[in-house]
């Protein structure tokens, strides 16, 4: 029994690792996902909150500012900042005039307001006028028009290397209506408060809260990927591979294999009826040693019978029922068995089909435009088994019958049990033929004779009277080759 | 006809969408009948101030303002705008507009408590013009110069009394000579 071959591909692409790849994936997207939301809202409240933090601490400078400044109590506001500057280390608090100078710097305001005032109302501290410096960064956009409140990390190195980190906020300081009476109305910024705050310890709190949030997050992804790979191999992945694997010997006729998984689950059932299938095969294949090629041909196609043109042959062993007498069961079953055996290998190897075995007879069918040559072939080689190895046949010899005509084809039996076989005339000529064959004669009928053509040598005609038939028949006797053909 | 529910469901959803989005549409509060609106003031606005620099202004509000009538509080009188007070400041690009002239900008102010993005029970709204987009101010710039307004200031009448007047410089009926800027 010949096995289809597996269909061949090109390339297996490792089930484990797709699932490792996924599930890393999985976890690292997932987790990861949670990990830089986390980040995220963790640094954006930090900013959210001290952006509100330095925002009120702008309006209230704002507020003292405005209080001080309307009472012409300069001084005092500088009085104001150096003691607010004092009581917080981290955060330092600088007024700005819209020209980017340090406010109470120098006398250019306490001037600039005794002339528009056409007084002098303000004391001029008598303090030298100081070079323009540089503006501080993105002073620019809280002094155009309309002004912006700035809210800024204005980073002295990298905080986590030595450096420090902090955050800036810029107030505009609006020219007030009631400014105007002494700076005039020709201004809408006044100048800036700049707030810095050092928020180095918060920066460097957060890198090592999220750092260890990102180590636990690496360590937590390995795990898990461990953990759940772990179970998806043995739950998932060893019982397909196992399955695989048997089905992958079924193809190539080993039929022992079987897939041992002991879950309760979809898994557990899976394999069970793929143990079950593969005992079915099992079976099946086992039976189709006991079963014609035909039979199987028929269960492949259409079971429906048909009438067909076949040439029968029928052996049988001269003499076995005495022999049987004179020899142990084992001694004949051991014989017997060899020289079916030898007949099967001989009828099939011309292209007969093995039909039945009954008791020391073979009964197969030829098909096929060239059957009757074929079967002489084969009946040929069957009468000289014995003679050309006595030893095989323990001094048996074969008689055969041979007869081509209309029989039909097809299921024959009950429900419960049937053969797929033929029957009909020519069946019986053949079987009747072979009954009155001496050891080692092939008979043939005249049809099976006709069609053989001209490739073998006969005998005859002889005329014989078969039981069950009302006229003589015409048989010839199968003696051999004719010259120039293949003996 | 599996299809075509599911185009006819599609094409419903598209409409609803877009329905949706015309009903979100911003509301246009300098309608265009504001130039029939009452000026606030008789001053004329000629003077430079903050926020403005050199630029002539007009402001009118709608009935709604004008029906805005003081309260006694503290002997002190206390003016709170109702809602859906409108004012509308024209804005020209300079001190002295030819006859004629359009202004270049409308800033707006709405009495709208309920509104989260009012600041003093106002929202404060910027117009470009030609473009006609009405655009809110989100910071504090609007409302800082107009809390002076509640204080005593150099414009109109000054408001010796330091009446609150919800922010706004010019109340009916307070209106001073076109003198410009007054010191105090």
């Amino acid at each position: 029994m010949l096995l289809p071959m597996p269909p061949q591909r090109s390339r297996v692409r490792s089930l484990t690792l797709k699932v490792d790849v996924l599930l890393i994936a999985a976890l690292a997207v997932g987790i990861g996902a949670i990990m830089a939301a986390f980040a995220v809202s963790l640094v954006s409240t930090r900013d959210q909150l001290t952006r509100q933090s330095l925002k009120r601490q702008g309006d209230d400078h704002f507020v003292a500012v405005e209080t001080l400044m309307i009472s012409g109590n300069a001084p005092q506001a500088v009085q104001y900042f150096t003691k607010v500057n004092l009581t917080s280390a981290a955060t330092t608090i600088r007024l700005y005039r819209r020209d980017g100078t340090p406010a109470f710097s120098d006398d250019t305001t306490i001037q600039h307001v005794n002339e528009r005032l056409r007084t002098s109302k303000f004391d001029l501290p008598d303090r030298p006028a100081r070079g323009v410096p540089q503006p501080p960064v993105h002073f620019e956009k809280a002094v155009t028009l309309p002004p912006e409140e700035l809210f800024f990390r204005d980073d002295e190195g990298v905080a986590l290397a030595g450096g420090t980190a902090y955050f800036r906020a810029y107030r505009p300081l609006i020219n007030l209506p009631k400014c105007t009476v002494c700076h005039g109305s020709d201004h809408t910024v006044r100048g800036v408060i700049d707030i810095r705050t050092d928020v180095t310890p918060a920066v460097r709190a957060q890198a090592l809260t999220i750092g260890g949030a990102g180590a636990a997050f690496i360590v937590m992804v390995a795990i898990l990927a461990l953990i759940i790979g772990s179970f998806l191999r043995r739950v998932v992945l060893r019982p397909v591979q196992l399955i695989g694997r048997v089905c992958g010997e079924v193809t190539t006729g080993n039929f022992r294999g079987r897939v041992d998984v002991q879950s309760n689950d979809e898994i557990g059932v899976l394999a069970t009826t793929v143990n079950t299938m593969v005992e079915g095969l099992r079976e099946r294949f086992e039976l189709t040693k006991y079963v014609s090629a035909s039979t199987l041909g028929a269960l492949k196609e259409s079971q429906e019978p048909r009438r067909v043109t076949r040439t029968l042959v029928f052996t049988d062993v001269r003499g076995f029922t005495s022999y049987t007498e004179r020899r142990t069961p084992e001694q004949v079953v051991s014989v017997l068995n060899r020289m079916l055996e030898k007949q099967s290998a001989i009828l099939q190897g011309h292209g007969g089909d093995i039909d039945k075995f009954v008791g020391d007879a073979v009964v197969a069918v030829f098909s096929g435009p060239d059957g009757a040559r074929r079967a002489c072939a084969a009946a040929l080689q069957v009468t000289r088994l014995c003679a050309e190895a006595p030893a095989d046949c323990d001094g048996l010899q074969i008689g055969v019958g041979l007869a081509t005509g209309s029989v039909i084809h097809g299921m024959i039996g009950s429900v419960r049990r049937a053969d797929f076989t033929v029957i009909g005339d020519s069946v019986n000529i053949a079987s009747r033929l072979c009954g009155i064959a001496r050891g080692n004669q092939a008979i043939v009928t005249d049809a099976t004779r006709a069609q053989a053509g001209a490739g073998f040598v006969f005998k005859g005609p002889y005329s014989v009277k078969l039981k069950g038939k009302s006229g003589a028949q015409r048989v010839w006797l199968l003696t051999g080759r004719a010259e120039g053909e293949p003996t | 006809m599996r299809t075509r529910h599911l185009a006819l469901l599609l094409a419903a959803g598209v409409a609803g969408l877009a329905a949706g989005c015309a009903a979100r549409r911003e509301p246009v509060y300098a309608t265009p009948d504001y130039h029939s609106w009452k000026r606030t003031t008789d001053v004329i606005l000629d003077y430079p101030i903050p926020g403005h620099q050199d630029r002539f202004r007009i402001p009118r509000m709608n009935a709604t303002g004008f029906s805005v009538k003081p309260v006694l509080e503290n002997g002190k009188r206390r003016w709170d705008f109702p809602e859906g007070t409108v004012i509308v400041k024209e804005v020209y690009a300079s001190m002295h507009p030819a006859a004629g002239e359009l202004p270049v900008q409308l800033t707006i102010m709405v009495k709208e408590p309920k509104d989260p993005d009012s600041q003093g029970g106002w929202i404060w709204l910027t117009r470009d013009l030609p473009g006609g987009k009405e655009t809110p101010f989100m910071g504090n710039y609007c409302i800082t110069c107009h809390a002076n307004a509640n204080e005593k200031h150099p414009y109109g009448d000054g408001n010796p009394q330091e009446e609150f007047r919800d922010y706004v410089y010019f109340v009916p009926g307070e209106g001073m000579p076109a003198t410009g800027t007054k010191e105090y």
